[in-house]
């Protein structure tokens, strides 16, 4: 192949990576803001969803309109009246368990020499009291304004949606040249799809392990059962390192305690894991986006070094969805300018 | 600004394009509101005089109705151009996208300004399967319309 020939190659494939590139740059800067118009959007799809369903039914948009309002509303107001104050119980007792910490570390460590003790219970309890237990107060509380933020926001952009997604669509794709509208539109809709297949499949790992952590919790006599439950969830949903991670909260709570809840709280994330690793991952997978187990994690270590904790759950679909443009633009070049007319496989099916 | 983004979130949508898709073959036996929804999944290219709507061999994603001007489908290889078939206004091409995503089999080009209205096939899949009756009833039609089209290609062979 002649330079000539790689020409068209370098001038599509280079333009598409400086869109990407500006692309990025704008919703880093702005990720809160995508993170609510990403989930309107979806919440949006989803509704329009139901709406198209209801009327292939023979039922009315307005009557369709009031069922789902009456069952978000009444799912709404038993997240509000029985989870939300018992998480917020959960982070306030632990803001009021901090004086108690030293207690507890002296009888932990009562069969050492006393200055030992001293000089542990100095150093310990200084970094816990300094560092570790007010970040973590600050994070949880921080991911709550967010969520209650997100909680009004949300609704207000899906109801705007919901009334102009078509033409909103129609809008951004009729400006586009004649010439990459269709290949355009195909790689939208592939993301698209990826997009929705993530988030689903995390939302199901995340709702279960929340599920069976707490009640595990709760009923093996831990405090803040709900809000430990909550971080293994939560923590879950980063590839690899989550589950490390997800060990951190409940063992420095049932090292904390007075009671012994050391060997509970190991098995609880054992239980998690087994759930999470022999249930839930080969019954996910295949709907999740698959990439080998070292690109996962070279990609998670990138994704944590540019954006952190979040850039760590984003990094996998954010890889496959840039993964899949170029591939799909790099195939219709090949049958556009390559000699050789191959057969077109679509991305996903 | 009367064209801006804010208009056109709470303009009310009427075009006159919509009743030129309910005059098309394939769809003139559709309900006024069916149409509106059609017309909301569907989108509308212009094309200059000449110019390539799609050219052979490359992936096929949906297909396209003639809303004003004509065009043009020919076969080409590197030293030739033969023609195959040309269509008006209210009629529709590429629609082998509808049943199967693969390449165009031929290319296609407009004659004089055109406009057409391109579906996507994914999203009339997903239109029709909320909507079996409507979406058995427009593949029937299309299914007559390509029987046709067939027995005049034979006849000329």
């Amino acid at each position: 192949m002649k330079f000539k020939q790689y020409l068209p190659y370098v001038f599509h494939l280079g333009g598409l990576t400086i869109f990407l590139g500006l692309l990025g740059y704008v919703v880093s800067s702005f990720s809160l803001l995508f993170f609510y118009i990403l989930s309107s959007l979806l919440l949006a799809g989803a509704v329009n969803a139901y709406f198209d369903r209801m009327h292939a039914y023979d039922v009315g948009r307005n009557f369709s309109g009031a069922l789902l309002i009456i069952v978000l509303a009444t799912f709404a107001l038993g997240f509000a009246l029985h989870v939300v104050p018992g998480i917020l119980e959960d982070i306030t007792a632990l803001q009021a368990d901090f004086p108690g910490i030293q207690d507890d570390l002296t009888s932990l460590l009562s069969f050492l020499p006393t200055f030992m003790v001293e000089e542990i219970q100095e150093l310990s309890y200084g970094a816990l009291k300094q560092t570790f237990l007010p970040w973590f107060a600050q994070i949880t509380q921080n991911l709550f304004q967010k969520v209650v933020g997100a909680m009004i926001i949300i609704p207000i952009l899906t109801l705007i949606l919901l009334k102009d997604t078509a033409l909103i669509k129609k809008t951004f794709f009729s400006n586009l040249p004649n010439r990459y509208f269709e290949i355009s539109l195909a790689t939208f809709d592939d993301i698209v799809v990826s997009v929705k297949r993530f988030i689903l499949a995390k939302m199901i790992q995340f709702l279960i392990l929340f599920a069976v952590s707490s009640v595990m919790f709760f009923f093996l006599g831990f405090p803040m059962p709900i809000l430990l439950g909550f971080l293994i969830g939560m923590l879950n949903i980063i590839p690899y390192f989550g589950p490390i991670l997800g060990v951190i909260p409940p063992v420095t709570v049932a090292l904390l305690s007075t009671e012994n809840l050391l060997l509970p709280a190991l098995s609880v994330v054992v239980v998690a894991q087994i759930i999470d690793n022999f249930v839930l991952q080969p019954i996910l997978l295949p709907s999740l986006i698959a990439e080998p187990p070292l690109i996962v994690m070279i990609v998670t270590l990138a994704g944590a070094t540019i954006a952190g904790p979040v850039g760590m759950i984003l990094a996998v679909p954010v890889y496959s969805i840039l993964k899949s443009i170029y591939l799909r633009y790099y195939q219709a070049l090949r049958l556009l300018y390559s000699d050789k007319k191959e057969e077109y496989t679509p991305m996903i099916s | 600004m009367k064209r801006g983004l804010w208009m056109n979130i709470f303009a009310k949508k009427k075009t006159p394009l919509t009743s030129i898709l309910r005059n098309t073959e394939l769809f003139s036996h559709l309900k006024n509101k069916d149409i509106e929804r059609l017309f909301q999944i569907g989108h509308v290219r212009q094309y200059d005089s000449n110019e390539i709507i799609f050219n052979q061999g490359e992936p096929s994603f949906g297909t396209y109705v003639i809303l004003e001007g004509s065009v043009e489908i020919f076969w080409k290889n590197k030293k030739s151009e033969e023609h195959i078939s040309s269509f008006d206004s209210g009629e529709f091409f590429g629609e082998l996208s509808l049943v199967a995503n693969n390449k165009r089999t031929a290319s296609a080009r407009s004659v004089g300004n055109t406009t057409l209205f391109y579906i996507y096939s994914k999203d009339l899949r997903n239109y029709f399967l909320r909507n079996p009756l409507l979406g058995m009833s427009v593949y029937e039609k299309m299914l007559s319309i390509m029987s046709k089209r067939l027995e005049i290609l034979g006849s000329e062979v």
